[in-house]
């Protein structure tokens, strides 16, 4: 009797592992499949980025649910599990500061939507790709090919630039002319230039700003607008011909001037007038002179 | 090579040639030089730009003994290689912006067509199997931006134009193709036109046996408020044959949107 009822128990038990095994498949099974035909179905509707979240909330919600009738099958009480996870959710708070705090952040991130999948974005000194945008950090692919990930929260605190969210690009030349120069003729000039280059937009047309008297030049900001695309080749092709143009016309682009004041007081600064001969016949002469006689 | 003197006569430059094998074309369409050599397995294409304007009225097609040595030469290799090419002309990609050289007003009630040509693409292509081995750029034309603000709008090309209203006027060039466009002021008010948005991937190219190139004419009729600007694609030129089709098929909105800025200047 008591062999027989132990028999059955361990049966019983058994059956209830397979079940569950069973169960745990299954949900790996559907949760997959269903995953990927919401990602089908999203991805028609919603942009790349969102539509991966709703692929992952999915697999985890099917997930889960499957995991909890399996826990019930081996006999957990879902009620007691929730109860511990709410004693050791105070705990796990405390510990998992970072985490939900990013957490968090990447949910506003999500609602704000900033950036996407794609995008080029600029963070403090990193420049990349938007490669994921997950629940604790965003990943970036930057152009000397290094993975940098980024934690949401950081994102959400920092100003961050979006690079790429606008079809068309300004690039601001900054660049200084000789006061000697005529500042109509440097305008004309740069103008020119803009004209021919076909990466520079036609219209929104070139602005040319004198900004100012500088120490050693007068400064002139020169923006040209560019495609996205093309902004690097513009801004490449745009100085090479602005430096070309400026040497043709004999235009000076000049570095910075000092001019050594001695004082009213002080005697003029002696200046030596090397005349056109041999250098080798004016040394043996000096020494001989300054002798005191 | 052959050194004659250029005969720049317009005649027309897409019929389909048979080539020989070995045999090198050298065929100059406006400033696009192309050097079509077909081999016993592959065929050799090679081609310049000449930017400068004197050379925009070229039209040659002759026999070369070899394609010079400064180009790069792209093969295209096939199992059995097609005998015939045809060079076809295909307009750009994008809207093209043409800027009138003075201001152009139109008083009140007034109808009156322009004619405005815009630089073609010249598709080379290898005939059967049918391939297009190159599209080429007759000329590069400068990008420019066609909207409302700098988030809104779309990339076009811009150009510059007299906006001549004589047919005879028009300087004929093998790489242009001519679009007449008619605008209809019907407000009260005199119309200014700085800029015209020429919608050319909407358009065909069509060709004439006199050899220069011609697209459907566009009409435009100007109400009262600047946004209703009513477009409209017209029918094939008469006694031309059709070259290429349309990039992009015309939808209807699409066309009307390209032209509403134009009023609003």
């Amino acid at each position: 009797m008591l062999d027989s009822l132990t028999s059955l128990a361990e049966l019983d038990g058994v059956i209830a592992v397979t079940r569950a095994i069973l169960m745990a498949t299954v949900g790996l099974l559907v949760a997959a499949l269903a995953a990927r035909g919401a990602h089908k179905v999203a991805f028609k509707h919603f942009s790349a980025h969102h539509s991966t979240m709703i692929r992952r909330l999915v697999y985890w919600l099917i997930l889960g649910l499957f995991a909890a009738s399996a826990l019930r099958q081996l006999g957990f009480s879902l009620s007691v599990l929730l109860g511990a996870a709410g004693v050791l959710s105070v705990a796990i708070g405390f510990a998992s500061q970072t985490s939900a705090s990013n957490l968090i952040s990447g949910l506003f991130l999500v609602g704000e939507r900033p950036f996407e999948l794609g995008d080029i974005i600029r963070v403090g000194t990193t420049t990349g790709e938007v490669l994921s945008i997950d629940l604790l950090s965003v990943k970036l692919r930057t152009f000397d090919n290094l993975f940098v990930r980024i934690p949401n929260e950081s994102l959400i605190k920092t100003e961050m630039t979006n690079l790429t969210r606008f079809p068309i690009r300004r690039f601001d030349l900054l660049i200084g002319v000789a006061y000697r120069e005529d500042i109509g003729r440097v305008r004309d000039v740069l103008l020119t230039v803009a004209d021919k280059n076909p990466l520079c937009l036609d219209d929104p047309a070139p602005l040319f700003i004198f900004t100012g008297f500088g120490e050693s030049a007068l400064n002139i900001q020169f923006s040209v607008w560019a495609k996205r695309g093309s902004f690097l080749e513009l801004r490449n092709s745009l100085q090479q011909a602005v430096k070309e143009a400026f040497d043709a016309e004999g235009i000076e682009i000049p570095f910075p001037h000092r001019t050594l004041y001695a004082g009213s007081e002080t005697e003029p600064f002696p200046v030596r007038v090397v005349a056109e001969t041999p250098a080798r016949d004016a040394p043996t002469e000096g020494p001989e002179e300054s002798r005191p006689g | 090579m052959t050194e004659t003197e250029p005969d720049n006569t317009l005649k027309p430059w897409w019929e389909p040639v048979d080539i020989e094998v070995e045999q090198i074309r050298h065929y100059a369409v406006g400033p696009v030089s192309v050097y079509l050599q077909r081999r016993q397995s592959e065929w050799l294409l090679a081609w310049e730009n000449f930017p400068d304007s004197e050379d925009y009225y070229r039209v040659i097609s002759e026999a070369v003994s070899e394609i010079p040595q400064h180009l790069t030469v792209n093969r295209y290799v096939f199992q059995r290689p097609p005998t015939r090419f045809r060079l076809k002309p295909r307009l750009l990609d994008r809207p093209i912006v043409v800027k009138t050289n003075q201001p152009v007003r139109i008083p009140s009630g007034e109808s009156i067509t322009f004619f405005i040509s815009s630089p073609v693409c010249v598709s080379v292509e290898l005939q059967d199997p049918d391939t297009v081995l190159q599209e080429l750029d007759t000329l590069r034309l400068s990008d420019t931006w066609f909207g409302p603000s700098t988030r809104v709008g779309e990339l076009c090309y811009a150009t510059k134009t007299h906006a001549r209203n004589e047919k005879s006027d028009m300087p004929l060039r093998p790489h242009r193709a001519v679009t007449p466009v008619n605008i209809r002021n019907q407000s009260d008010a005199i119309l200014a036109i700085e800029k015209l948005s020429i919608p050319v991937p909407f358009l065909r190219v069509y060709g004439h046996a006199d050899g220069t190139l011609w697209t459907e004419p566009v009409s435009l009729e100007h109400t009262e408020d600047n946004q209703l600007a009513k477009m409209e694609i017209g029918r094939q030129p008469a006694g031309a044959v059709a070259l290429a089709e349309a990039r992009t098929p015309p939808a209807r909105n699409n066309v009307v949107r390209a032209f509403i800025s134009m009023f609003a200047e």
